[in-house]
């Protein structure tokens, strides 16, 4: 069992806390608005908190790519150290149209825990 | 503005006799539309107007507006569209902003539904709690479902929320060969489906909540969880069943639970909240 101190997120209260060790016992997927949805945070905190586990290494981070005439499904999952692939090689695979533009791109993240047991505390 | 079409500017404040402590502001937006002419049968572009309310009281601002489907272009008279009023609401709002020379902080809508009205009234006595509909993302799986019965759609209340709540529990009992008396399984799957609307990545969901049978609110929760794409989770805002009650009453029923109900978590906006 990792224990992770989360004194420098001063936002996060005991009870986000215990919400949060909640979550990722079943769901180690977070995207910023899952942890903002499961723990009441606001967005912006959930995405430090996310940003945080990636800095210190407990988590990978990607970057989810949608097409904005599906906004429900991304189409392309890439690690975030990867950064962005060019407009000119886009292919999405739900509609299966070339992408054209880059305003028809929309962006997520997601961060996979990467250890198996996590415990978060303040 | 009553007698004219007006012109795409805030006009007020209006006080009501019944309200005088509220007051409103009506802004109309023109909003260009196709329809097949009655006599020519050939496309015609009309101008819909569109009214937005800003309604300001104390320390709350609440804005009011009613969607509508159109055609946006010549070749589409025939199938209308939802209007896609996330496109022109926030503009409003940093409009509004400017106007007044405030910074205006929006509720955690989240946070007051799935964790503070949820925690109080889900477990009270008297009160009936009613889960309507999910939109859900979470690891690359997208979940839209509605409860049995919202929609009156055969197929839509085949794949309800309770019934895939209800369908997980009996796998998961039969996978591990246990055996539970009604209660236990009840308790199973009123659990699934708390995981599936808390901690599976709600972009909004609906519900309504009943006391003794007097109707208390029954609305469609906009969490705001994905700013600045072009769809109704770009910000936080509630669609109202103004049918089965009145949209100013659930209006102050929500901001009533904000100001009233415990807080469990540290979250609230230090200035004018609003809606």
């Amino acid at each position: 069992m990792l224990k992770v101190n989360l004194a420098s997120l001063d936002f996060f209260s005991k009870k986000q806390v215990s919400l949060l060790n909640d979550l990722v016992a079943i769901n180690k997927q977070l995207m910023p608005h899952v942890v903002a949805g499961a723990t009441g945070c606001r967005l912006e905190e959930a995405m430090a908190l996310l940003i945080f586990l990636y800095d210190k290494d407990l988590a990978d981070g990607y970057i989810l790519t949608y097409h904005s005439k599906h906004q429900d499904f991304y189409f392309m999952k890439r690690p975030l150290k990867e950064g962005l692939l060019k407009i000119d090689s886009l292919f999405c695979q739900v509609c299966e149209e070339k992408i054209e533009n880059e305003n028809d791109l929309l962006y997520d993240f997601e961060f996979v825990i990467n250890k198996e047991e996590v415990k978060f505390e303040v | 503005m009553v007698y004219s079409e007006g012109t795409s500017e805030w006009y007020g404040p209006i006080v009501l006799p019944e309200d005088e402590k509220s007051k409103w502001y009506i802004k109309p937006i023109f909003i260009e539309h196709w329809e097949l002419d009655d006599i020519t049968k050939k496309p015609i572009q009309r101008a819909i107007r569109w009214l937005v309310y800003a309604k300001v009281t104390d320390g709350v601002l609440s804005f009011h507006w009613q969607g509508f489907t159109y055609s946006d272009d010549e070749d589409s008279t025939k199938q209308e569209s939802q209007f896609p009023y996330w496109n022109y609401i926030p503009k409003i709002i940093e409009e509004f902003e400017h106007l007044i020379g405030r910074k205006l902080v929006f509720p955690n809508l989240h946070q007051f539904v799935l964790h503070q009205l949820w925690d109080y009234y889900r477990a009270q006595n008297g009160y009936t709690w009613t889960d309507l509909r999910i939109r859900a993302e979470s690891g690359g799986v997208s979940l839209n479902a509605r409860s049995a019965g919202a929609g009156g759609d055969v197929e839509i209340d085949v794949k309800g929320i309770n019934h895939l709540a209800h369908t997980l529990s009996l796998s998961v009992v039969k996978e591990l060969g246990l055996s539970l008396e009604k209660p236990e399984q009840q308790h199973l799957q009123d659990h699934i489906l708390q995981t599936i609307i808390r901690q599976f990545g709600a972009k909004s969901y609906e519900f309504s909540l009943e006391c003794d049978s007097v109707k208390v609110i029954k609305a469609h929760f906009y969490f705001g969880m994905k700013p600045n794409y072009p769809s109704p989770d770009a910000f936080p805002h509630v669609n109202c069943h103004t049918s089965w009650k009145s949209d100013t009453n659930q209006l102050e029923f929500i901001i009533n639970q904000i100001k009233t109900l415990p807080q469990n978590v540290e979250s609230q906006p230090s200035q004018p909240g609003l809606f």
